[in-house]
C-alpha cells in the first residue's frame, strides 16, 4: 500500500495539469512517465500496473490531501520520535520507581511520587512564586509592548535606529547574559562604599536619593520594585513588540483617513480601529509571554526540578512535578483562550 | 463704503489672529507629543542599553580602576588586555566554532522543513490535519524541561521504531541501539524532522505566512505542470523570502543562546553559553587560574567574556537589522 501512494505521490503534476490543462498533458506526459518507469523498476515491477490503475481512480481531492499529508510526514516523524516517545517515556517515568544501572529500570509505585509532590512544601512554595510572577508580568508585558509599539510605529527621525535597539532583547536575550547582567547585584553584600562599582543595579543610591527627597520608606520602596520591574520588562518584552509592531502595520490607513474625515480624536482612533484590530495578537501574545516565562528554565520551579535531576537523580519524582505543572499551564492557557475568544474582534478575512 | 470696509478689515483681521492662535497652538502640543514620546523611547532605550555600556565600560578599563570612586563610565587607564585575558581563557576561537557548529545546522535544517511542515498545513486539505496542527501548538507549549531526560534516553538508546533492533535480529547491527548524544546527531536529527528548538513556533509563522499567499501563483504553476513540490520551490519559496528571514534569525539566536540543551545532549562540546555561564565560578574556584583573586579584579575579564558571546550576533543583526524589521511586519505572522 505504502509504494502504491508512493508511486502517485512521485508525480502528482499529470493529475494536477490534467484536471486543469488538458492540452500541456501530451507535452509533460512522457518524461513523467519516463521518470516514473525509473522509479517503479527499482522498486517493485509486477505491482507497476495495478497501482496505474488505482492512480487513475484517485481523484484531484484525494491525491491534494495525500500531497498535503507528505509535506508534513517529515514533522508527524520527528514528532512521533522526539516529543511522543519521550512523552510517553515521561509519563511512565512520572508513574514508576526509575532505576538507572547499564540501562535504566522502571517500576511501578502506585502514584507514589504524584502524592509525594503534594507533600513537598518547596514545590508548593516554587510554584507559588512562579505563579505569582506571572500573574504580575503578564499584563504588565501586554500593555507596555503594545504601547512601544504604538509609538514605533509613528513616523519620526531615527525610527529604524530606535527599532533596532528595541529588538535588540530578541537579540540578546537568554538566561545566560540576563545572569550575568544581573549576576552582579547578587554579590552587592560584598561591596561597600567606593567598589559598589561592580554592581550593575544599585539601587541603593536611589533609596538614599528618594530618602532624602523626604519621601516615606513605603512609597520609596515602591518605586524601586517598579524601577527593578522596569528592567525585566523591557528585556522581556522584545517579541511581543514585534509582534504588535507586524499588526500595527497591517491596519489598512484607510481606516484611519475615514476616521480623520469624521473628526475623531487620537484616543478614539486607538480604541475604535488600533486596539480591535490588534486584538487577535493580544491572545497570540499573552499564550507565548506565559510559554515563555513557565519554560524559562531559571524559574523556581524547573530549577527545583533541575536540581532533581542533576544533584539526587530522582528522575521519577522531576517527571511527576513536571506533568503536574504542565497539566497546571494548560489549565491556565485553555482559560485565556475561552476568555480572549469572546474580547477578540477577527476582520471579515 | 468706508464703514463697510472697515468692518470688514476689520473682521478678517480678527479671524486672522484667531487662526494664528490656533496654529500655534497646533505646532506647540505637537511639538510637546513630540517631545514626550521622544523621551519616552530615548528613556526606554537607556534601560535596553545600559548593560551593554556598562559591560563596555568596565571591559575597556583596568582592574585597577575598580577601585577608583571617580570612575563610573569612562575609564582612567584604559586596554584591551581584559578581551585578551576573556579570548585566552574561553579558548574563544575554537569554542565559537563549536558554538557555529551546534546552532547553524540545525537552524538551516529546520529553516527547510518547518517550511514543508507549514505549507503542508497552510494549504492542503487531509484527515486529521486539525489534530496534527493542535499537536504542533501542543510542542510548543509544553516546556522542554518536560521531555528533556526521557529525550535523553531516547538519544542514548537510539532505535528509531524498532527499526535497529530488527537490524539487530537479522545480524546486521552489532546492537539494539546507538548512542548518539555526545554527536551533532542529536542536534541535526530534531532538526531535520522539524522537531528542533521551538520548532511549533516556526511552523506557525510559516503556515500564516503560506496561508496569506495568493493561491492565483500556484494554481498557474499547476496548470504549466509544475507537481506540488516544484510548485513550493520554484513559487513559494523565493517569495517567501521575509518568513525565511525570519524564521532563520530567531532560530539561529534561539540555538546560539541556548544553555540547556546543549549541556544535556553534548556534555563533551564546549559551546559559547554554557561556558560563559560557568565562566565566573570557573575563574574563581580553588585551582582556577584567577582562584583568590579579588572578585572585583575579575570583573572586567568577565564582562569582556560577556561582551565576546554578544559580539557575533550584535554583528550578524547589525548587518541583518533592516531586513530583519522588515521580514516580520511582511511575514504575516498576523495574518
Amino acid at each position: 500500500m505504502a509504494e502504491a501512494v508512493n508511486n502517485d505521490a512521485l508525480n502528482p503534476a499529470e493529475e494536477n495539469s490534467e484536471a486543469n490543462a488538458p492540452k500541456k498533458v501530451k507535452k509533460i506526459k512522457p518524461e513523467k512517465v519516463k521518470a516514473k518507469k525509473e522509479k517503479s523498476t527499482k522498486k517493485s515491477e509486477p505491482s507497476d500496473n495495478s497501482k496505474k490503475k488505482n492512480r487513475k481512480r484517485m481523484s484531484y481531492e484525494r491525491k491534494q490531501s495525500f500531497v498535503g499529508f507528505m509535506f508534513t510526514l517529515p514533522w508527524l516523524i520527528g514528532f512521533l520520535m522526539f516529543f511522543f516517545i519521550p512523552a510517553i517515556k515521561s509519563i511512565n517515568f512520572s508513574l514508576s520507581d526509575v532505576k538507572i544501572f547499564e540501562d535504566y529500570a522502571t517500576e511501578w509505585n502506585n502514584f507514589q511520587n504524584y502524592s509525594n509532590i503534594f507533600k513537598d512544601a518547596t514545590f508548593l512554595r516554587n510554584l507559588s512564586s512562579t505563579f505569582g510572577d506571572l500573574a504580575i508580568n503578564v499584563p504588565i508585558i501586554l500593555v507596555f509592548s503594545l504601547f512601544v509599539a504604538v509609538l514605533l510605529n509613528r513616523k519620526f527621525i531615527g525610527r529604524g535606529i530606535a527599532r533596532a535597539v528595541f529588538f535588540l532583547p530578541v537579540i540578546v536575550t537568554t538566561g545566560v547574559v540576563m545572569t550575568a547582567f544581573n549576576g552582579a547585584s547578587d554579590t552587592s553584600a560584598v561591596f561597600e562604599g567606593d567598589v559598589s562599582n561592580g554592581i550593575m543595579f544599585s539601587t541603593m543610591n536611589a533609596t538614599e536619593v528618594l530618602g532624602s527627597l523626604g519621601l516615606g520608606e513605603q512609597i520609596t520602596g515602591y518605586m524601586i520594585a517598579i524601577s527593578d520591574r522596569i528592567f525585566d520588562v523591557v528585556w522581556d518584552s522584545g517579541i511581543q513588540i514585534i509582534l504588535f509592531l507586524a499588526a500595527l502595520q497591517s491596519i489598512s490607513p484607510a481606516l484611519y483617513e475615514a476616521c480623520d474625515v469624521e473628526g475623531a480624536t487620537a484616543w478614539e482612533k486607538f480604541w475604535l480601529i488600533t486596539f480591535p484590530s490588534v486584538s487577535p495578537i493580544i491572545l497570540v501574545n499573552i499564550v507565548y509571554t506565559i510559554v515563555d516565562t513557565f519554560s524559562d528554565p531559571s524559574n523556581a520551579v524547573l530549577s527545583q526540578v533541575d536540581a532533581l535531576v542533576t544533584t539526587t537523580f530522582n528522575y521519577g519524582n522531576a517527571a511527576a512535578i513536571v506533568w503536574v505543572y504542565f497539566a497546571i499551564v494548560l489549565v491556565i492557557i485553555g482559560a485565556v483562550f475561552l476568555v480572549c475568544k469572546r474580547l477578540i474582534f477577527y476582520s471579515v478575512d | 463704503m468706508n464703514i463697510t470696509k472697515a468692518i470688514v478689515s476689520q473682521f478678517t483681521a480678527h479671524k486672522g489672529k484667531k487662526t494664528d492662535k490656533r496654529l500655534w497652538l497646533n505646532i506647540i502640543s505637537k511639538f510637546i507629543g513630540k517631545l514626550a514620546v521622544s523621551l519616552i523611547l530615548i528613556g526606554l532605550a537607556y534601560v535596553i542599553l545600559y548593560p551593554l555600556i556598562f559591560c563596555i565600560s568596565q571591559a575597556i578599563r583596568l582592574p585597577a580602576d575598580m577601585y577608583d570612586p571617580r570612575v563610573i563610565y569612562i575609564p582612567q587607564h584604559f586596554t584591551w588586555q581584559n578581551f585578551k585575558d576573556a579570548w585566552s581563557f574561553l579558548e574563544y576561537p575554537r569554542i565559537l566554532m563549536n558554538t557555529i557548529n551546534v546552532s547553524l545546522w540545525p537552524t538551516l535544517l529546520q529553516l527547510c522543513t518547518c517550511a514543508l511542515a507549514g505549507y503542508g498545513f497552510a494549504r492542503f486539505k487531509f484527515k486529521g490535519k486539525g489534530l496534527m496542527f493542535g499537536l504542533v501548538i501542543l510542542t510548543f507549549i509544553v516546556p522542554p524541561q518536560t521531555i528533556s531526560v526521557t529525550t535523553y534516553t531516547t538519544f542514548r538508546y537510539f532505535d528509531p521504531f524498532y527499526i535497529f533492533s530488527g537490524l539487530n535480529l537479522v545480524g546486521i547491527m552489532p546492537a539494539d541501539y546507538i548512542d548518539i548524544t555526545d554527536t551533532l546527531w542529536s542536534f541535526i536529527l530534531p532538526a531535520l524532522f522539524a522537531s528542533g528548538i521551538k520548532s511549533g513556533l516556526f511552523i506557525f509563522v510559516y503556515r500564516q505566512f503560506f496561508r496569506g499567499f495568493p493561491k492565483e501563483l500556484e494554481e498557474a504553476a499547476y496548470i504549466d505542470g509544475c507537481g506540488s513540490f516544484e510548485t513550493f520551490l520554484k513559487i513559494l519559496v523565493p517569495n517567501a523570502v521575509p518568513a525565511f528571514v525570519t524564521v532563520f534569525l530567531l532560530s539561529l539566536v534561539w540555538y546560539y543562546n541556548d544553555y540547556y540543551t546543549v549541556p544535556l545532549f553534548l556534555p563533551q562540546t564546549e559551546v559559547l553559553s554554557s561556558s560563559l555561564n560557568d565562566m565566573f565560578t570557573n575563574m574563581t574556584t580553588v585551582g582556577g587560574l584567577y582562584a583568590g583573586v579579588d572578585e572585583v579584579l575579575i570583573y572586567p575579564i568577565w564582562r569582556a567574556g560577556i561582551i565576546l558571546y554578544i559580539l557575533p550576533l550584535l554583528i550578524m543583526f547589525l548587518l541583518f537589522q533592516r531586513k530583519f524589521t522588515e521580514s516580520i511586519a511582511r511575514s504575516g505572522i498576523v495574518g
